[in-house]
């Protein structure tokens, strides 16, 4: 399969604050890949620097076989986390202005236009202007413009935040069908779930360093479920009875349930056969591994304490991307 | 390219095709129209109808008594009346002409026509009503000159104190020929001041020195009435009256044109880029040009809307000066010079408000930058004046050549009745266009920079540093 986007060592700093560092990064053609990460982790930058919007301090970069996006503007399809539209102009001008911007002929961009305003159910609002329409409509019209053109890779930063489920639901689709079409995608979210949910592959950025880029695949076989979530049936039941499990490494209790960590390598079966026969439970499961829980373990190791995986945990769940930055430095 | 023209395009459609700038073209002259129409028709130069005493002490003993005999109430009126006098001097001039034709006496042909302007000033109307106060010879100036302060609009009193020193006639004892002087009360209007000054009391010591020397003042005075013609210009086309003014007006139509649609331009610009950066459209756009082609393509479409301004106006011009039988004043390359000097300024400005606009995130914090914005605006103006009186001034000669105000200068020197030789033209207009080429390289470092940028603003330090990196 060949290269759609390559980074080498690539290294981007505002000032004195290091956004990108040695990134190194292949992005095969036709795949789906999600850039994850808190924000400011250094994902709109790296995606700033592949649509040659920033350019990197050192390191070199590929883009669809080209030197820089530059060269191959008219290939690529891009949603900015920071998008908005010509709040004035009608949505149908605007997609059709969009389209022409992106290289295509003033005929081709009108019925181009049309049609995917119709798909999308904003085939009424074309003679509206932009102003008046929802911000789950204008999500649509900007995604619109960012596919009319047929690009063979698409850049998606944060395409979900601020939709509503249903509409999120939508945007899925429709970047599922532009998958299924054969197009290379790569979107960054903070939400972990969302990428868990339609990638096959995972990159995870934090403080502008790679910390991962697997396939679900090799997630699934590398981290292996290593937390059983045990239910006593009597609530004064002793975690001590677990603990000294061959292996266990410790329990935490949180309310009436157990979190049993396992030691590295330890079979999980094995250890589900010891519970079971230890305490009588009323639930005992092996916790499926979360790529929230994957990022936790990355970022702040596997001896992190309960209080400081919840508080991770939160802080990636209600992150949403920052609308104002002092330094330019994106996610 | 055909990026640059489609965002040109879009630019100049959205800016050109509204009602806004339609309205911006036209109301802007109409209210100048209609302004100096209003200011024309009711400002005047009659004086309040003030009331109060005139104090005179006469040390000469020789103006008094003429000043008394001439401070009648019709006297009054006639002098202030501004329509009354425009009457005098139509009347006075009449006389003479018939006085040049024959031996008709021309003073009483003056008095004739006076008397009927009298009454007709004495039925319309209210005018300063004035008493004329003879103090003694030895009267102490200081003593009386205190009175004055105490005057009011409501109550009167005195307001004005006239003293005429001893020698005003003729020189005592080898001394020198002396004056007199007027002590007026505070804040009372100049309009009422003047012509019992200047019509009365010159008048006056004029008549008892004409005396002294033993001539008739009425007659001096007709002798001495003469209407000035106004010169008469003759052209290939035919003879008009003589244009003093044109000299001026052209020049400085020349310049405000440019001025104009170059700043209109500028400025659509600046609040475009500020609404795009507001509206955070500049990413999305960013994913389908270069930063470069769509400032390129900004600035090319305003200079449509500012070519289509000019454009308007300057037809508009050559159309009254045809209308006006002044086709003459101006000359074909005298035009395509403004053309060239607009597009030099209107680049420069331009490159000048994107960059600012591109650095800020709104309006307001565009106001800070905008300082120095300023003067690339007013020192032009403040300049203008001194260059269309004196085009061949040192002033205008250095500015012709100091770009960002060169292309402003020459076009008023262009414009002027003693335009430069066409080669120093072109050689400011090289100047200007280098210029401009260097502020939109500039311009497209700090916009490179700027569009993506939200948050603080930068300071103008920091743009500077901006066009060094990179």
């Amino acid at each position: 399969m060949s290269v759609a986007i390559k980074l080498e060592a690539v290294r981007k700093t505002f000032g004195a604050k290091v956004a990108v560092e040695g990134l190194d990064l292949e992005i095969p053609q036709g795949s789906m890949t999600g850039f994850i990460g808190p924000n400011g982790a250094g994902k709109t930058t790296t995606i700033r620097m592949i649509m040659s919007i920033l350019f990197p301090d050192s390191g070199t970069l590929s883009v669809l076989g080209r030197r820089s996006a530059v060269e191959s503007k008219d290939r690529i399809g891009y949603l900015p986390e920071e998008r908005g539209v010509y709040r004035k102009m009608k949505v149908g001008d605007f997609v059709q202005y969009m389209a022409r911007l992106k290289g295509m002929s003033t005929q081709d961009s009108k019925a181009a236009s049309n049609q995917w305003l119709d798909r999308v159910g904003l085939g009424d609002v074309r003679v509206k202007k932009c102003m008046e329409l929802s911000k789950g409509m204008q999500q649509k019209v900007q995604f619109i413009s960012a596919v009319i053109h047929h690009p063979e890779l698409i850049i998606l930063d944060e395409p979900f935040s601020g939709l509503d489920p249903l509409n999120a639901r939508l945007l899925r689709d429709l970047i599922d069908e532009q998958h299924q079409a054969g197009r290379t995608i790569i979107f960054s979210t903070h939400q972990m779930s969302q990428a868990e949910a339609i990638c096959d592959r995972v990159v995870m950025i934090h403080q502008g360093v790679k910390r991962l880029d697997m396939t679900p695949k090799e997630i699934a076989s590398q981290f292996d479920p290593r937390t059983l979530i045990v239910e006593p049936v009597h609530e004064d039941a002793e975690p001590a009875l677990v603990e000294s499990l061959p292996q266990v490494e410790r329990v935490e209790q949180v309310e009436r349930v157990w979190e049993v960590s396992l030691k590295p390598g330890a079979e999980a079966s094995e250890a589900l056969a010891g519970v079971a026969s230890r305490v009588p439970c009323r639930r005992v499961e092996v916790r499926r591994v979360s790529l929230e829980d994957i990022f936790i373990d990355i970022v702040e190791g596997r001896q992190a304490t309960r209080e400081q995986r919840q508080k991770l945990r939160e802080a990636l769940r209600s992150s949403t991307p920052t609308a104002a930055r002092g330094d330019g430095a994106g996610d | 390219m055909i990026k640059i023209l489609t965002v040109a395009q879009r630019e100049f459609t959205t800016t050109v095709f509204t009602r806004a700038f339609l309205l911006g073209l036209i109301l802007p002259p109409a209210l100048i129209v209609l302004g100096i129409a209003i200011s024309v028709a009711f400002s005047t130069e009659r004086a309040p109808a003030v009331k109060g005493s005139v104090a005179i002490i006469d040390r000469s003993g020789q103006v008094a008594s003429t000043l008394t005999a001439k401070f009648t109430p019709e006297a009054l009126e006639r002098l202030y009346r501004d329509d009354a006098g425009e009457q005098v001097s139509k009347a006075v001039s009449k006389a003479a002409d018939q006085a040049s034709k024959g031996p008709a006496d021309p003073v009483g042909a003056v008095g004739g026509q006076l008397d009927a302007v009298q009454a007709a000033a004495a039925i319309a109307g209210t005018t300063p009503k004035l008493t004329l106060d003879v103090l003694a010879a030895e009267a102490s100036v200081d003593a009386e000159k205190a009175r004055l302060s105490d005057w009011t609009v409501d109550q009167g009193g005195r307001l004005m104190l006239i003293v005429i020193e001893p020698g005003v006639v003729a020189p005592k004892a080898g001394g020198p020929i002396e004056t007199y002087q007027v002590f007026t009360a505070p804040k009372l209007d100049p309009r009422v001041v003047a012509p019992i000054n200047r019509g009365m009391v010159y008048q006056a010591v004029v008549d008892a020195r004409l005396r002294g020397a033993g001539l008739d003042p009425v007659r001096i005075a007709g002798l001495m009435s003469l209407a000035v013609p106004r010169a008469a210009e003759v052209t290939k086309q035919g003879e008009r009256r003589g244009s003093g003014a044109a000299q001026f007006i052209i020049p400085l139509a020349f310049f405000m044109l440019v001025w104009i649609s170059a700043f209109s331009g500028a400025g659509q610009l600046l609040n475009n880029t500020i609404e795009e950066k507001s509206n955070r459209i500049m990413e999305v756009l960013l994913s389908a040009v270069s930063p470069f082609e769509l400032m390129a393509g900004k600035i090319l479409g305003q200079l449509g809307s500012g070519l289509v301004i000019i454009s308007v106006y300057a037809a508009a011009g050559v159309f009254a000066l045809v209308a006006l039988a002044y086709a003459d004043m101006i000359t074909w390359w005298q035009i395509a010079w403004m053309m060239v000097f607009f597009i030099a300024a209107y680049l420069f400005i331009a490159s000048v408000f994107t960059a600012i606009g591109s650095a800020v995130s709104d309006i307001q914090e565009a106001n800070s930058l905008m300082t120095p914005a300023m003067l690339l605006i007013m020192i032009p103006m403040f300049a203008v004046f001194p260059i269309v009186q004196n085009p061949t001034g040192t002033l205008a000669k250095m500015l012709s050549f100091m770009p960002p105000f060169s292309p402003f200068a020459m076009i008023a020197r262009v414009g002027s009745n003693q335009p430069p030789a066409q080669w120093v033209i072109a050689l400011s207009a090289v100047f200007s266009l280098a210029a401009a080429v260097g502020a939109v390289w500039c311009a497209s470092k700090i916009f490179r920079i700027g569009v993506l940028l939200y948050g603080k603003p930068p300071n103008l330090i920091t743009l500077l540093k901006w066009v060094r990196m990179a």
